[in-house]
């Protein structure tokens, strides 16, 4: 808005024809006020409001059916999650430290392969359109579709038993046995997901100057080196947004896991902190107060990466 | 494995037989002309067409339905509704049931909701004052509603009804029961079974076993033939519910007797974990079968059996034909001893006058005939629809019902089922042990400690 200062209500016709339009605006002091407000009250309901509600429940004994009127219990949630000796502590710690190492394996995965395909992408071919059609397609499907999809694949003596074994070599139990379960968790993201990081990357490299590729070219440089020296580093500031949305993503892991592998092998191998939380709080035994703890925590961590994650990469530019 | 720990039926994939439509056009036809022939007095329920045929006399017991005992539908239109978890196959003949009730009893209207997440929902429409009147409750979760106040004891009803643990068995029984009082009605009961494929099992020679010795010739014979399968799934309802059972048939129990301490890393315990894995050693089992593949081993002919529970039987009997077949799961040892779930019907906590009549008239009318209801993969839980000529003439499901006799339900106390299923628990230790070696004392006695731990902060929460 132009102006938040409270106007004096002026009737002079000189005021009125010297801003006209601030003026017009700004009649009332809480006309501004009225035009974020829309956006004020989503934001509060929608965002502001369930943030500092999941903090408060998150100190709470809340259950599935005592809500907000559960007994106050400060930190001791928080302290059943830092606690050793709780019964919480090592499931806690384990399904967070499973969805970091998918974080950790799963970025770097994801974003070389959309770089690589964005290259190819970005290259004069015919029925270009078209591929670029075909990779950003799984995008657009639902989790339980992508997940069921996979599922059948890699199930029992499924189809990638079958081709696998046509091969010759011997097939895992892809779905019940390790790190099987987790590459089939893998490849199913890479097939669902590659497609938006390389449309970004993609509008990306297009968005390069087309003689920065002349100049060099006239200098003799291949297209590795053009690639290296010319696409990855004027991509930077697209790769610090690519590489931040595919944290979070990665670090959100659910759905996948839940159907593909139900959270197992049994012991809860590929169960994410997010599929653990939703249990405790949702399944069994019911303990809301808990989870929200749990969310708390996993928020914080998410917050800490995110900003070394930025850090890393202003640095690199500076 | 807990989206299913509740709810094994729902997402079981059972698919509509031709077989229950037949049941329910049958049922049609004959309610109309009971109700033509009879002289519509509608203050009693007309004899309905699956309606145990012995229930008609007055039986010894006084049970028998609605019409034996003094239960009628209230004189004021109620509208009631009535939450379950059955998604699949199963809600089409809970729908049917519904549709057939509510034109019979004018007075009462029951909405049938089929909820996928159905404790979620539930809980959520508690916190939102929207409880259902009438909801399905597993056996092992109505405790927790019972010791909340979600659902009311239904002591009045079955008094009136007549109601008592003959008319059902004495373990589904006292699985309702939350501190002395009755909360819920059974409607079913389903229990882990032995499926087989008749014609492989011919064709090695094998017969359906019922002990030890035979359990293991015929595997052995099956895997000697090529059927190499085994029987059972790395699932907790399937190599987990095979645990169970043997757990109770070594004499097994949860917990001691006030629920302070977990004694499942008993000897028991340890006897159940070490015949699973000795399958494997002898080679008649493999190591690591993934979730749901002993069914789909059964359905391709790789395997002579599966087991889980009995709410696959439609999917199977479609699929293999003639050449199914079920049983109870063979005695490995001593003590008879089963798994098994059930599903009952519970009444919201404030539910009173007109429509806790219409409930409760509700209630006693679908449990009384369950037969359709069993046909698709359950076991009636009263006696006498169980023993009705009805029941006998379904195809394969009577075969299992002697198992009656031997199904166990973990503690009525909140959260017990936990002990197998949670995070930490049973279930978690024997898929270790069976995939990466762990040794059984050990695992059960890291799982015993835990959920000591989590009994004695239940007995202070709800003071069982």
């Amino acid at each position: 808005m132009t102006t938040a200062l409270p106007t004096t209500p002026t009737t002079g016709v000189g005021a009125r024809s010297k801003t006209d339009v601030r003026r017009r605006i700004g009649e009332k002091w809480f006309i501004p006020y009225l035009f974020v407000l829309p956006h004020l009250l989503v934001f509060a309901l929608m965002i502001g409001w369930p943030f500092f509600y999941g903090i408060w429940i998150s100190m709470l004994n809340a259950d599935a059916f005592s809500g907000a009127d559960a007994p106050f219990i400060g930190l001791d949630n928080y302290a059943q999650l830092f606690n050793s000796n709780s019964t919480q502590f090592g499931r806690f710690w384990q399904t967070l430290w499973n969805t970091v190492i998918f974080v950790i394996i799963s970025v770097p995965t994801l974003i070389a392969i959309a770089l690589g395909l964005a290259a190819l992408l970005n290259e004069r071919f015919r029925a270009r359109n078209v591929f670029r059609g075909i990779y950003f397609a799984p995008w657009t499907l639902g989790v339980s579709v992508i997940g069921l999809l996979w599922f059948w694949i890699f199930f029992n003596n499924g189809l990638a038993t079958t081709v696998v074994e046509s091969l010759g070599i011997d097939a895992p139990i892809w779905l019940s046995s390790q790190p099987w379960a987790w590459i089939t968790i893998l490849i199913a993201t890479i097939w669902w997901t590659i497609g938006f990081n390389t449309i970004i990357l993609l509008a990306g490299m297009q968005s390069i100057a087309a003689d920065l590729y002349e100049a060099a070219t006239v200098d003799g440089a291949n297209k590795w080196q053009q690639f290296r020296h010319i696409t990855v580093p004027s991509l930077r500031p697209i790769l610090l947004l690519v590489v931040t949305l595919q944290v979070i993503a990665s670090f959100n892991l659910v759905g996948q896991p839940q159907i593909i592998t139900n959270g197992g092998p049994p012991t809860a191998q590929t169960t994410p902190v997010l599929l653990h939380l939703y249990n405790v709080g949702f399944r069994s035994p019911f303990d809301v107060g808990l989870a929200a703890a749990m969310a708390v925590v996993v928020a914080v961590v998410m917050v800490v990466v995110s900003v070394i994650n930025f850090r890393f990469f202003s640095s690199e530019r500076a | 494995m807990h989206p299913s720990l509740f709810d094994p039926p729902a997402g079981s994939g059972i698919r509509g037989t031709g077989r229950i439509r037949l049941l329910a056009l049958l049922a049609l036809f004959a309610l109309v002309f009971t109700a033509c022939s009879g002289g519509g007095d509608e203050s009693r329920a007309p004899a309905a067409p699956d309606e145990p045929a012995d229930s008609q006399a007055p039986s010894a017991s006084g049970s028998g339905g609605a019409e034996a005992a003094g239960i009628e539908p209230p004189s004021a239109d109620v509208a009631l509704e009535f939450w379950t978890p059955f998604t699949g196959a199963d809600g089409d003949t809970m729908e049917e049931l519904v549709a057939q009730f509510n034109s019979e009893t004018p007075s009462v209207q029951v909405t049938l909701q089929r909820l996928p997440d159905y404790y979620t929902a539930v809980n959520n429409a508690v916190q939102a004052g929207e409880t259902p009147e009438v909801m399905i409750m597993h056996i092992d979760a109505l405790a927790r509603y019972a010791a909340e106040e979600v659902v009311q004891p239904v002591g009045e009803l079955t008094a009136q009804l007549n109601l008592s643990e003959e008319d059902f068995t004495p373990a589904v029984w006292a699985g309702t029961m939350w501190q002395d009082q009755q909360y819920s009605i059974p409607l079913d009961v389903h229990p882990q079974v032995l499926y087989y494929n008749r014609d492989l099992l011919e064709e090695v020679g094998a017969e359906v076993p019922t002990d030890r010795q035979g359990f293991e010739d015929a595997l052995q014979k099956c895997t000697d033939a090529g059927y190499d399968q085994g029987v059972w799934s790395n699932h907790a309802f399937s190599a987990g519910l095979t645990w169970v059972t043997l757990f109770y048939q070594a004499g097994g129990e949860w917990t001691n007797e006030d629920y302070s301490e977990a004694t499942f890393n008993s000897d028991a315990g340890v006897q159940a974990s070490e015949y699973l894995l000795s399958l494997i050693e002898m080679g008649v089992q493999p190591q690591t079968v993934d979730p749901d593949a002993e069914l789909t081993n059964l359905e391709s002919g790789s395997a002579c059996f599966a087991t889980t529970g009995i709410w696959q039987t439609t999917r199977l009997q479609e699929s293999l034909g003639e050449a199914f077949g079920e049983a109870p799961f063979p005695q490995i040892f001593d003590e008879p001893g089963n798994w098994a779930g059930s599903h009952t019907l519970a009444m919201r906590a404030d539910l009173e006058g007109d429509e806790l009549q219409g409930g409760s008239y509700f209630i006693d009318w679908l449990t009384s005939h369950s037969t359709a209801w069993a046909a698709g993969g359950q076991l009636p839980a009263r006696s006498d629809v169980r023993e009705s000529e009805q029941f006998a003439s379904l195809k394969d499901i009577p075969d299992v019902a002697p198992v009656m006799d031997a199904v166990r339900f973990a503690p009525p106390i909140p959260g017990s089922g936990d002990m197998f299923f949670g995070p930490g628990g049973v279930w978690e230790k024997v898929g270790e042990m069976i995939a990466s070696g762990l040794d059984p004392q050990e695992g059960l006695d890291a799982a015993a400690e835990q959920y000591t731990e989590i009994l004695q902060t239940g007995k202070e929460t709800y003071g069982y």
